[in-house]
């Protein structure tokens, strides 16, 4: 389930947004622009629905915070502001906001522009069943990993099912560290009690796999995993 | 002007056609919105005009979801003159509650309908 931050105070429209779109999507509240700091410390998010006028600043600061982040660069962002003014919208768009909604908000407008956001997305990403990603190319469609070796001939990797889908998600948004429970939600189905523990299991046996270049995954103390180019790969 | 955009309302039962949300945010609304009207004197007695902008912001966003549009109109007007103005006529405050009274009634009477 895609996972939504929503950064708002007013408790009438949270309840709305709630009403709406909870059965579809997996939503955080955040009512202040610290609490939302401190979410994107615990949590991935696949979008971000930001009001502009919170008890600690403007929502613009976020959104610009965001759009400066090189893991959170391509996830969407969705203004609702009840703010009307024509320059606020045009400096919302210009700082990278992909939407800007007036409330009040129609509920069916606001679920049919996020399924068509994610659609968009999803297909882009589908439009090419191959990435790659300095010494490693992953193939999607036969969900397989080679890998580069020094002397420019590669090797496939063996990878299961889920280390698959966790190197793949890694790899696919370098930079950008995903907590335990981000993986777990992403890469196991809801209803099946996964801990912490499963993970790093996972992930050591990747690490194992993909060497000589296992310190492209990095811990993140406290938090989780990273993707993480060495500084003479970078791109 | 109309006081309340029955619109609006009909918007919220089609998202819970049994009238709990409609309920629930009445609720907040009749909470909510009184201490807002409270923090902004304040806000405006103390001449912090900058909250007071704020203030009047969270009052017009629940407004305009709730479909309280006199409310929503007037609290917008004061918000965007209060920075430059950096005054307020006291009576603004004792129209505010007005209204906010009125709509009140106007909203728990679509609560009621809805019972039934």
């Amino acid at each position: 389930m895609k996972k939504i931050l929503v950064l708002e105070d007013d408790r009438i429209q949270i309840d709305l947004v709630n009403a709406v779109l909870r059965e579809d999507y997996s939503l955080v509240f955040a009512n202040k622009i610290e609490d939302a700091n401190s979410l994107l410390m615990e949590h991935s998010f696949d979008m971000f629905m930001i009001d502009l006028g919170l008890p600690d600043g403007n929502g613009l600061n976020f959104c610009t915070k965001i759009r400066n982040d090189k893991s959170y660069q391509k996830i969407p962002i969705f203004i609702i502001s009840s703010n009307t003014d024509v320059y606020t919208k045009i400096a919302s768009l210009e700082l990278g906001a992909d939407d800007y909604i007036t409330k009040p908000v129609h509920p069916i407008e606001l679920k049919t522009k996020i399924k068509n956001k994610f659609k968009r997305l999803s297909d882009e990403a589908g439009s090419s069943n191959f990435y790659k990603v300095d010494k490693f190319h992953i193939d999607y469609e036969k969900r397989r990993l080679h890998i580069e070796l020094k002397d420019g001939s590669t090797k496939e990797i063996e990878l299961t099912n889920k280390e698959f889908d966790l190197f793949a998600m890694l790899a696919k948004n370098e930079g950008r560290v995903f907590s335990r429970q981000d993986l777990i939600d992403k890469a196991w189905s809801k209803n099946i009690n996964i801990t912490d523990r499963v993970v790093d299991t996972h992930v050591a046996s990747i690490r194992k796999k993909i060497s000589p270049y296992s310190d492209y995954i990095s811990s993140e103390y406290g938090i989780g995993y990273k993707f993480k180019l060495p500084k003479e790969s970078k791109r | 002007m109309e006081l309340i955009s029955e619109k609006q309302i009909k918007i919220i039962f089609e998202i819970d056609r049994s009238g709990d949300l409609f309920r629930r945010l009445v609720d907040i609304f009749e909470t909510d919105i009184p201490n807002l009207i409270l923090d902004l004197d304040n806000a405006l007695k103390g001449e912090d005009f900058s909250n007071a902008k704020k203030i009047s912001h969270s009052i017009r966003s629940s407004s305009l979801n709730m479909g309280a549009t006199e409310l929503a109109t007037m609290v917008g007007n004061f918000e965007d003159s209060i920075e430059v103005s950096k005054s307020c006529d006291p009576v603004l405050i004792i129209e505010f509650k007005k209204c906010f009274q009125y709509t009140i009634t106007e909203l728990r009477g679509y609560l009621n309908l809805c019972e039934t």
